[in-house]
């Protein structure tokens, strides 16, 4: 009786193996749509490795190549990707030209997520300017576009940080709070740092040094489990200031030389001047002191 | 609770339905033999051939044999003669004889750079007949990638040993050109010298008519300098001459041997990327096969175009 049932067993699972073998298979992407992805990831491997000019390249390519089999979202999404390359590389009018074709084209309709999404493009570039009510304009684009989309969370932490840039501390933590509990809940672990960061900055604004010190750890602890070297020198450099504020210097400067280690060790001039910096006028507040 | 009886509808005839669910399924089994036997060609009419060889590397029982790309039979035995010669015996599909002729020649080559090894099969001339059974067909070594290496290492280390030499001959500080050289510039700052007296002179000429004693003293030693030195340079002359014509001849053949490994070497070079092309592309193939079935599919996830994560702090 046994073997009779552990024989019906397998014919039922060598049943249930064949029929998923049926099972449907995954879309088939053309060649063209194939080359293009694979340069998007090409080009996105580059941008991280910091080789902007190179991912410039292949996004050029995709951008060819999706125009070329008119696939809209493929379009808009190597335009805003190009739009991010320029932004980095300091090329503003083409990194604008590029989100302007998403957001100005009639012809093509794209994506309210991609319009959002050239809409944040533009509100960074504003920012970069010093332009922060046009920037404030864009943010609010940005998120008119986006509803319920998961780059909600990164939107409202732009909109914090131009509202703490303007000193009004209230919004900031309120916009910022906003995107904290967004980027929770979409498990966007690098925005969730930022808005760590930014309530931190928030408050050290606000003289809740202490809290502000905590919030600093907890966006150090999350940037560390990312591995964001820049992002880790700026938590440093954050706590080693608000100690210094608090005329803690020796505690201040020993975060400082972290945050310089960190620097040196990503070979990052300007943050290695920056905290410089902050450590020659920690240092001469305590002798004045 | 129903009893089955020996008088349900469902056990008449049965013994009839079972004999026939039998001789279905008996008649199947011997339908997927004779399929299976028809293509591995079991049921082909052969031909042998042979081939005699040297050694018998790179040759296996079963190998395929092909002509002009076609599969047309497989190396059937190897055996050892009594002179230690490989008689290698090949059973080729009969309908493919009629292109196999006495000046047919078999050869052992590989398909592609990295690809099996196959007996490769010339088709023979109209004139000539079709090879009989049992006959024998030539056979030759394709030169392998390591034999071209070899042959193109050969013909450069001669060039480069050439062009080493004249590289030393030309550096070397006591050799002759490097001798000219210093002569001529030494010859041209006494002409330059020259030059400045001959200057001085001409300008003190009006009130100095004294001191053309001496200037043309120190011309004339000057001139004596030059006459030693083109006398020099007259004597030093045609042995540089002949250097540089040695070195040019020397030259010349370097060239001639490059041109020669390049001319032997070129024709080869767009059969060997075409091949390399092909693996490539077969393998893309092939991996792009392997990822389209089950279960390797649903393991790989097709790349996916995406938007950068364009950070809000920076």
């Amino acid at each position: 009786m046994n073997s009779i049932k552990t024989v019906s067993y397998l014919l039922v699972i060598l049943c249930l193996l064949l029929v998923s073998g049926c099972g449907s298979m995954p879309p088939v992407l053309s060649d063209a749509q194939m080359s293009a992805a694979e340069l998007n990831q090409k080009a996105e491997a580059a941008f991280k490795r910091g080789n902007y000019k190179t991912a410039l390249s292949f996004y050029d390519e995709a951008l060819k190549i999706s125009r070329s089999i008119e696939s809209i979202d493929s379009i808009a999404i190597n335009l805003i990707n190009k739009a991010a390359v320029y932004r980095k590389l300091g090329d503003k009018i083409n990194a604008h030209k590029c989100a302007d074709e998403i957001l100005n084209i009639s012809y093509f309709s794209f994506s309210q997520i991609r319009l959002s999404e050239a809409s944040y493009v533009k509100a960074l570039l504003y920012v970069d300017e010093g332009k922060y009510s046009t920037a404030s304009e864009w943010t609010d684009k940005a998120l008119a576009f986006c509803k319920g989309c998961n780059t909600e969370g990164r939107i409202y932490n732009l909109k914090g940080k131009i509202a703490l840039i303007n000193r009004d501390c209230t919004s900031a933590i309120s916009f910022v709070n906003k995107g904290l509990a967004l980027n929770k809940n979409h498990e966007d672990t690098d925005e969730t740092a930022n808005s760590l960061r930014l309530l931190a900055d928030a408050k050290a604004v606000g003289g809740e040094y202490s809290e502000a010190i905590r919030l600093y750890e907890e966006a150090l602890a999350a940037d560390k489990s990312s591995g964001q070297g820049r992002k880790i020198i700026m938590d440093l450099m954050g706590i080693g200031g608000v100690l210094c504020r608090q005329g803690k210097s020796e505690d201040a400067v020993k975060y400082l030389k972290r945050a310089l280690s960190v620097s040196e060790a990503i070979d990052d001039k300007q943050s290695i001047k920056d905290v410089n910096t902050m450590i020659e006028k920690c240092s001469q507040t305590s002798g004045k002191r | 609770m129903a009893v089955i009886k020996e008088t349900d509808p469902r056990f008449i005839n049965v013994e009839k339905k079972i004999g026939m669910f039998v001789l279905i399924a008996i008649a199947g089994i011997a339908l997927v033999i004779a399929f299976i036997g028809i293509q591995q060609d079991v049921f082909t009419s052969k031909t042998e051939i042979y081939f005699i060889t040297d050694s018998g590397e790179g040759i296996t029982e079963g190998m395929a044999v092909k002509l002009s790309g076609f599969k047309i039979g497989k190396v059937k035995k190897l055996n050892l003669d009594d002179v230690a010669k490989v008689k290698v015996e090949l059973s080729i599909n009969t309908r493919y004889m009629k292109w196999i002729k006495t000046d047919s020649k078999a050869r052992l080559a590989k398909e592609g750079l990295i690809g099996d090894s196959i007996i490769e099969i010339t088709p023979g001339s109209a004139k000539a007949s079709q090879i009989a059974e049992k006959g024998m067909i030539s056979f030759a070594r394709a030169r392998g990638l390591s034999d071209i290496a070899e042959e193109l290492k050969e013909e450069v280390t001669p060039v480069l040993t050439e062009i080493k030499e004249i590289i030393h001959y030309v550096n070397d500080p006591q050799g002759d050109i490097k001798h000219t050289l210093k002569n001529i510039s030494k010859l041209s700052d006494e002409v330059f010298t020259t030059k400045q007296h001959l200057d001085n002179l001409l300008k003190d000429a009006g009130g100095s008519m004294k001191k053309i004693d001496p200037l043309l003293d120190s011309t004339k030693k000057t001139m004596t300098t030059v006459e030693s030195m083109v006398q020099k340079i007259d004597k030093d002359l045609p042995s540089m001459m002949e250097k540089i014509d040695k070195s040019l001849t020397n030259v010349q053949k370097m060239t001639d041997d490059i041109k020669k490994a390049t001319e032997q070497s070129a024709p080869k070079i767009p059969s060997l990327v075409e091949k390399g092309d092909d693996i490539a592309g077969g393998t893309k193939e092939i991996i792009d096969s392997v990822k389209k079935m089950w279960p390797i599919r649903s393991f790989i996830k097709n790349p996916e175009e995406k938007t950068l994560k364009v950070d809000s702090y920076e």
